[in-house]
């Protein structure tokens, strides 16, 4: 197990948005966590990052363990949490630098430079699927790519500083299908070395790539498990209501 | 046909006669500085004061401008970024927010005043190019500031985010990222605050200006002589000393400065504007 949440609660000023989660991530698989829009989804990525504490008035109590420790442990270093468990982000948000520079920032950070940096980035680069297309305009503004590249070029900034975990949060969302299905084929490569969580609102999809799905429920976790089990035996009622888009 | 009273008439009159003022004036002040066009020669741009010509005052703006702006612009950076990415709403940034809004509206005869009573007199440094330097950061500081506060606001929340995300500290983030992001920014904020004080005499006036200097300041500790203070030396103490088209030649050269940057500030900033726009 890589992570695992215990009783994590979070709330934004007064309203209560994670309550009493407990979650747990494995490594080497995706886990998908599905839900009605506004249920927490993000919150609970972000959580596993300490990202949700950039928000202005967030309060997080529990635990997240990431290999036993608790992130959220006050001698804890969040820049090394945040290397270590990287993002992907619903929109592709490329920093406003290069192709180049963007896979080597994070790197960069760290002091890493010469040919360690331009190895790493490559690597990166080759990983998502990138480098032939952008070999010859490294240093062309990262803007010039089209979105779906845009992405593929965020997933190759993430593991280029070799994290072990990966959020992904609808990381297909701003996507059209062909692309979607190139993301897709790409997490389950990446499965291979990482610890993979997406967020999701397609169900097709969480079916298609992952290996455990969470149904989150206003901000409750209804139900955690194998996705086979998820989708083709619900335990809970409303697990099987939203799956029969009951509701969404 | 409409039916217009008495009021109706007056107004309309009264318009009439308000748009042959503004286009008369405007013409007035065209044909003034047409007549200065005609002086403006090579030879009056580059020759001393003393034989007649402006160059010490083009040089002595030059000066007082760049040494204003080399103090206004790290200090007015750094004071956006405290607070913009540092606490947006904390007190100290709610307090600037008030200063620089009440900064922004005084006289600039009373930023003079202030440079003369604290730079000159209780910091000893005296009437000289150091003071006119403080004085005029104290003038461009509200300008440089908005701009800067502005483009770090146009910098999406995304983009730190990405930086955050990879584990980069706040100032890495700051320093890396946004800033290099905002550069137009503050490019834009330099313009624009020297654009509102090029033309600038009162501030000076107290603080770092002599008429009787001897040539071009050595160090920051001379007086220095510049356009707006010479034409106004000009006028009110030498009266026929220059033929009138050259004192109208001055006012021309410093007219153009100001439409130079205050267009500059303008071409910056659409530009910048429109690669966000293209951007979020």
């Amino acid at each position: 197990m890589k992570i695992r949440t215990v009783g994590l609660n979070v709330w934004y000023g007064e309203s209560h948005v994670l309550q009493d989660v407990n979650l747990e991530v494995y490594d080497k698989r995706v886990t998908a966590v599905i839900g009605p829009s506004g249920c927490g989804k993000t919150t609970l990525l972000r959580s596993l990052n300490r990202l949700v504490e950039l928000v202005d008035g967030a309060r997080v109590s529990g635990k997240v363990l990431l290999d036993g420790r608790n992130i959220y442990d006050p001698g804890v270093d969040v820049t090394e949490v945040r290397r270590r468990v990287g993002m992907v982000f619903q929109k592709p948000n490329p920093l406003p630098k290069s192709i180049f520079e963007n896979v080597a920032f994070g790197l960069r950070i760290r002091g890493i430079g010469g040919e360690e940096l331009h190895k790493r980035a490559e690597s990166a680069l080759r990983i998502v699927g990138l480098w032939d297309d952008v070999k010859d305009r490294l240093h062309e503004p990262a803007f010039n790519l089209s979105v779906g590249q845009q992405q593929r070029l965020c997933i190759a900034r993430a593991i280029a500083v070799e994290p072990e975990v990966l959020l992904m949060d609808e990381p297909c969302s701003a996507l059209d299908p062909i692309t979607t299905a190139k993301i897709e084929e790409l997490i389950k490569r990446l499965r291979e070395r990482y610890a993979i969580v997406v967020v999701t609102h397609n169900l097709q999809q969480a079916l298609r790539i992952s290996d455990n799905t969470a149904f989150l429920y206003l901000g409750r976790l209804i139900e955690f498990g194998p996705t086979r089990e998820i989708f083709e035996n619900p335990r809970e009622e409303l697990t099987k209501a939203y799956l029969s888009g009951d509701f969404g | 046909m409409r039916n217009r009273g008495i009021p109706g008439r007056a107004i309309l009159a009264m318009s009439a006669l308000s748009t042959l003022a503004v286009l008369a004036t405007f013409g007035y002040v065209c044909y003034l500085l047409s007549t200065g066009a005609s002086a403006l020669k090579p030879k009056f741009l580059l020759s001393s004061i003393l034989e007649g010509g402006i160059l010490e005052p083009i040089v002595g703006t030059l000066y007082l401008f760049a040494g204003a702006t080399a103090i206004v612009a790290p200090v007015g950076t750094l004071a956006a970024v405290y607070a913009i990415e540092y606490s947006p709403r904390g007190k100290l940034s709610r307090l600037l927010d008030g200063a620089l809004n009440n900064l922004a509206g005084v006289p600039s005869v009373v930023f003079g005043l202030f440079g003369f009573t604290l730079f000159c007199k209780i910091l000893g440094l005296g009437v000289c190019l150091l003071s006119g330097w403080l004085t005029l950061a104290c003038m461009m500081l509200p300008f440089m500031v908005r701009s800067v506060e502005e483009v770090l606001k146009m910098v999406p929340e995304s983009v730190r985010e990405a930086s955050l995300a990879l584990g980069a500290t706040k100032w890495q983030t700051i320093r890396h990222v946004v800033l290099p992001a905002a550069a137009p920014g503050v490019m834009t904020g330099i313009v624009l605050s020297m654009a509102r004080v090029a033309g600038e005499t009162a501030a000076i006036l107290f603080t770092a200006c002599f008429y009787t200097m001897k040539g071009l300041p050595t160090s920051p500790l001379d007086p220095v002589l510049t356009l707006s203070y010479y034409l106004y030396v000009l006028v009110m103490y030498k009266p026929g000393y220059l033929d009138p088209s050259e004192v109208f030649a001055l006012a021309l050269v410093l007219f153009a400065l100001t439409i130079a940057l205050t267009s500059a500030a303008f071409a910056i900033r659409a530009y910048y504007r429109r690669r966000w726009a293209r951007w979020t």
